[in-house]
């Protein structure tokens, strides 16, 4: 039955139709089943159109995956129908691809592009002292100093400076070079350091104490110069320049040549300067309560001249290892003005026509410095600092008698020669260092004017610094020896006999236990505000002048007596700083903030007695003592710049008590306003007008005179294009008669320069592959 | 951050309201019972001959505690102390003569006397000036007399004109040139007579004596005298000493002179 109906219906042409039909259908959508399950296509990068190999590209909703081949090429295949590709590969944004029922699908890949906001590393270099400021370099060290709010310089002469922070001076401000203090009599507030800014990489100031790698004598700031460091790349570097300066006729050369190839770079540097006669606005004056003329507004005997140079070798290994020696020289001699040894006549006032010659009373002082530091990079990177250093110092002065007894046979007053050893081990890792110092000073002395014996000095110190969190953690635990030799004179009648011995000095020999801790803690409100506060305890031990001194001191004009009992200074002191930096890079608003406030237990400062020396031209005696003191201070700075214009202001304002007093220290420094209203030219040139306001000076110390105010106009005209510069610069424009309060002759009444006007012109020549070494390269030659 | 402010204000609250006071008050000079009718260093000048003994008196004030007093006698040959103060030509004699003394004192008012011989071989302009200290070590303002010393004993110089210039009316110090010829022209005067008398341009870097002429003396108890001082025409540029020396008949010894500037 059924064969016959299957017969009948294949037989019929109304079923034969019907089944043609599905069969077409059938086939149609077997044709079609097999097209949609299959894609193939192209994978490539977008804009090179090249092909992206090993790209992924998984089929939807199948979830099938292949990958591109090496011409980009894929094929997927899946049994249900592909509504979409998937397409990833490596770097690059995903895609989904709708397939829309075609059988070949070409891909383009974008590259993936991250935008990433300010990344932070925060990691520990000892190296690095994150409270340090950058002082602007001018070719000058007095204004390269003062370019930083709270840091005065005193210029002692050709290349004698002494750096006073917030208002300490001498032995508790430290200067470092590449990390190694420098000696130099640095006890005496006249005694300045022999430095040339032009021969080191950059100047930085670090206020404050307790800073634990800078050495206990840091406790007003440290001054840190940093050394040469080497190019990028193999090639040469060559700076120089040349400045003239009217006013007290001051010329200048430097040059600093340094040469890489390879590994192995050469350095070497020279300077020679001279200058003229110091320039006064005042006609007369009052010195040591005598009045003196001046005839031809110049401080005759006031000329001189000084030289520095430099080589040095460095030697980069792998990994960043790095080996230097340098050897630094220094010389300078001067004329000193006719009171400062001895009493002025005003004959000795008159001889002014000799600008350049001077003659006694004079002074001379030398350095000789070789050190050296090797650093290596492993697990802990290691470095190894040392140094050596010679530094004399003399004073000449027509021989005169201070009380009975024979004049003087010579004209050797004061001869100072100071032998100088540093060596530091350091080893530092990411989170942390420790390390040790060592450092030795023998100190002899001779003339016929006694003033502090034969002294030595040493230091062992030991130090951890560590980063907790984001804070910075530092101790430093010091021993500190002092010892000095007896001193004894013949006694005489005022017949001049001699009728005994005077003891000026007994023999001393004191250890001294001491250190510091440091905790700095950065703040970052936003990426435009930042800041950190400071807590520091720290302790200094008094200096070999301060336990043994006994004599005229010629720069102070007193008698200035030493106390053997002296103990260590102590000091708990906190620090912060806040500061908006411009959001725009080409310009806007920022603002910083400093500020600090210590208490000190025992701080070492000279104190009038009431008795004088029993000797002529001593006067009063001041005699070391040891009085709690409170400091504070704040520095503030803004700055606006727009497209042509820029103006700056900072202000510097200074608080120091002694308690039981209540009188102000000595060498208060005045509250001091700076203002600079500036406006560039084409690429090259800018014209800032300038105005300085010193504050009278009226916090001060018991017998210390009030400084009047001062105001000071200056105005600066540059033009930089690349690789030079000519600058013009006048100082006191309007040659205002003015005493500065924190000289180290102010006590003497000697008064301060008048109008200045310096032409300097500057030249930065580069070849080979040398680029410019950023400054964070700078920074980590310390 | 306001944390740290007050931190901060409250330390510099602590250290202010911690700091003592002191005595800042000087001493002073004051009014003394000078029932002697001595001299004082408030006195504008001294008149004092050579060979006697000065005594001077005065009182000493402080509000609480004196400490010490010095008192120094030296020339006043080549400097003011005080503005305004004109410094005379004077031809002094014996200024290496000088006298320092330093004393204690006690209690807020004390009455001192400073004794002083003034030698034979001085005479001119000395400056007194006294300094005084309390117990807390505030110094006073110096005080400063000026000393005349006349003296009868030693020859004395005489100087009318240099240079055909009335010296007494010079300002600063005088300036010869190399080469040039200056005419001085004066008087030497002893009641003893003067022996021997000469005239000398000593140069001070080294006291070269340049040139010098003998006056021509015989025992007169005055002599006129007119001397051409030759100035070398090599003299180094610098500072010279005109020095003027005479002996008397009973053989007392002098000299005095004037700083000049050759260039």
């Amino acid at each position: 039955m059924l064969g016959t109906w299957l017969c009948k219906l294949m037989c019929s042409p109304w079923p034969r139709a019907m089944a043609s039909l599905c069969l077409c259908v059938l086939a149609s959508e077997a044709a079609q089943g097999q097209n949609t399950s299959v894609v193939h296509g192209h994978v490539y990068h977008a804009g090179h159109l090249t092909p992206c190999t090993s790209a992924a590209v998984q089929a939807w909703p199948c979830g099938k995956t292949v990958f591109a081949d090496e011409q980009g090429h894929f094929t997927v295949a899946c049994s249900n129908s592909i509504d979409s590709l998937s397409v990833i590969s490596h770097g690059h944004e995903a895609v989904v691809i709708a397939v829309n029922g075609r059988a070949h699908v070409d891909v383009e890949l974008q590259e993936l592009n991250v935008a990433l906001s300010s990344v932070e590393v925060v990691s520990l270099s000892a190296d690095v002292e994150p409270e340090g400021i950058r002082a602007q370099q001018t070719g000058d060290v007095l204004t390269t100093l003062e370019s930083v709010a709270g840091l005065r310089g005193l210029d002692l002469g050709a290349g004698l400076i002494q750096p006073v922070f917030r208002g300490l001076v001498g032995a508790r401000v430290s200067v470092l070079e590449d990390g190694v203090p420098m000696a130099g009599g640095r006890w005496g507030a006249d005694h300045g350091v022999l430095v040339d800014a032009a021969l080191y990489d950059a100047v930085e100031a670090v206020p404050g104490g307790g800073h634990v790698w800078l050495g206990p004598e840091a406790m007003g700031g440290a001054l840190r110069l940093s050394s040469i460091g080497m190019l990028e790349a193999d090639g040469k570097r060559t700076q120089s320049g040349v400045r003239y300066r009217a006013g007290d006729n001051a010329a200048r050369f430097h040059v600093l040549h340094r040469s890489r190839k390879g590994r192995i770079q050469w350095q070497a540097g020279w300077s020679l300067n001279r200058h003229g006669n110091l320039n006064v606005a005042q006609s007369s004056f009052e010195y040591i309560g005598r009045q003196l003329e001046l005839a031809t507004s110049r401080l005759p005997n006031t000329s001189g001249r000084g030289m520095h140079g430099v080589v040095g070798l460095c030697v980069a290994g792998d990994n960043g290892d790095l080996s230097t020696i340098e050897c630094r020289w220094g010389s300078v001699s001067q004329g000193l003005f006719p009171g400062i040894i001895g009493v002025p006549d005003q004959s000795d006032l008159e001889r002014d026509d000799q600008v350049y010659q001077w003659e006694l009373p004079l002074q001379n002082a030398m350095r000789m410095q070789l050190q050296g530091k090797w650093r290596h990079q492993g697990r802990m990177q290691r470095t190894v600092r040392w140094s050596l250093s010679q530094n004399n110092r003399n004073e000449f002065a027509p021989p005169h008698a201070h009380g009975f007894g024979p004049e003087p046979e010579g004209d050797l007053s004061l001869s100072l020669a100071e032998f100088h050893v540093f060596g530091e081990g350091k080893w530092e890792s990411q989170r942390g260092g420790f390390g040790i110092q060592f450092e030795g000073l023998k100190g002899r002395t001779s003339g016929w004017e006694f003033l502090l014996p034969n002294h030595i000095r040493q230091r062992g110190s030991l130090i951890v610094d560590r980063l907790e969190g984001r804070s910075r953690i530092g101790l430093r635990l010091d021993v500190v020896h002092n010892a000095h030799e007896g001193h004894t004179e013949p006694l005489y009648a005022s017949d001049g006999s001699e009728i005994g011995e005077d003891v000026r000095t007994e023999a001393l020999s004191r250890w001294f236990a001491g250190g510091a801790v440091n905790w700095y803690h950065p703040l970052a409100f936003s990426p435009h505000l930042r800041g950190s506060w400071t807590l520091a305890l720290h302790s200094r031990a008094p200096s070999s002048y301060a336990l043994a001194a006994n004599g005229i001191h010629h720069g102070t004009f007193r008698f200035e007596q030493g106390n053997p009992l002296l103990k260590p200074e102590q000091t708990a002191e906190v620090r912060w700083q806040l500061m908006k930096l411009n959001k725009a890079p080409s310009g806007g608003f920022s603002w910083d903030l400093r500020g600090f406030a210590a208490l000190h237990n025992g701080f070492i400062h000279l104190t009038p007695l009431a008795s004088f020396a029993p000797i002529a031209h001593a006067g009063q005696v001041y005699a070391f003592q040891a009085k709690d003191a409170f400091r504070t201070g704040l520095e503030a700075g803004w700055t606006w710049s727009g497209n042509k214009v820029s103006v700056q202001n900072s202000l510097a304002l200074l608080g120091q008590w002694a308690l039981e007093t209540g009188l102000g220290l000595p060498f208060t420094s005045p509250a001091d306003m700076r203002s600079s209203v500036g406006r560039r030219w084409g690429r090259h040139g800018n014209f800032a007008l300038q105005y300085r306001w010193i504050a009278e000076a009226r916090l001060t110390a018991r017998n210390e005179s009030v400084t009047p105010s001062a105001s000071l106009w200056g105005m600066q005209l540059g033009w930089k294009p690349s690789g030079c510069a000519i600058e013009f610069e006048v100082h006191n424009l309007m040659n205002a008669a003015w005493l500065d309060h924190v000289s180290a002759y102010r006590a003497l009444g000697l008064v301060a320069q008048g109008r200045w006007a310096s032409l300097r012109f500057t030249l930065d020549v580069r070849g080979g592959d040398v680029q410019e070494t950023p400054k964070m390269k700078q920074q980590q030659q310390f | 951050m306001k944390i740290y402010n007050v931190l901060t204000v409250a330390a510099a609250a602590f250290g202010i309201a911690s700091c003592g006071t002191t005595d800042t008050e000087v001493p002073t000079v004051c009014d003394s019972d000078n029932l002697t009718g001595l001299p004082s260093v408030l006195f504008d000048e001294i008149e004092v001959d050579a060979g006697s003994t000065v005594v001077v008196h005065d009182a000493f004030c402080d509000d609480t505690e004196l400490g010490e007093v010095r008192w120094d006698l030296h020339s006043a040959e080549g400097h003011e102390h005080e503005e305004g103060e004109e410094e005379e030509f004077v031809l002094n004699s014996g200024t290496d003569w000088a006298k320092l003394e330093t004393r204690a004192l006690t209690g807020t008012k004390a009455e001192e006397q400073f004794s002083f011989d003034v030698p034979l071989e001085a005479r001119g302009v000395w400056d007194l000036v006294v300094s005084v200290v309390d117990a807390e070590g505030n110094a006073a303002p110096d005080v400063i007399a000026l000393v005349h010393v006349e003296n009868d004993h030693i020859p004395a110089f005489i100087l009318q004109t240099v240079d055909g210039v009335d010296p007494s009316s010079w300002e600063g110090e005088p300036m010869w040139a190399p080469g040039s010829e200056v005419t001085i022209a004066g008087a030497v005067v002893d009641s003893d007579g003067v022996s021997e008398a000469e005239v000398l341009l000593i140069r001070e870097s080294d006291e070269t004596v340049v040139w010098s002429e003998s006056l021509a003396v015989n025992g007169e108890t005055s002599l006129d005298f007119t001397v051409q001082v030759v100035v070398p025409s090599d003299a180094e540029v610098g500072e010279y000493h005109f020095e003027m020396e005479a002996t008397d008949g009973t053989g007392v010894e002098m000299h005095t002179g004037f700083h000049l500037e050759v260039e």
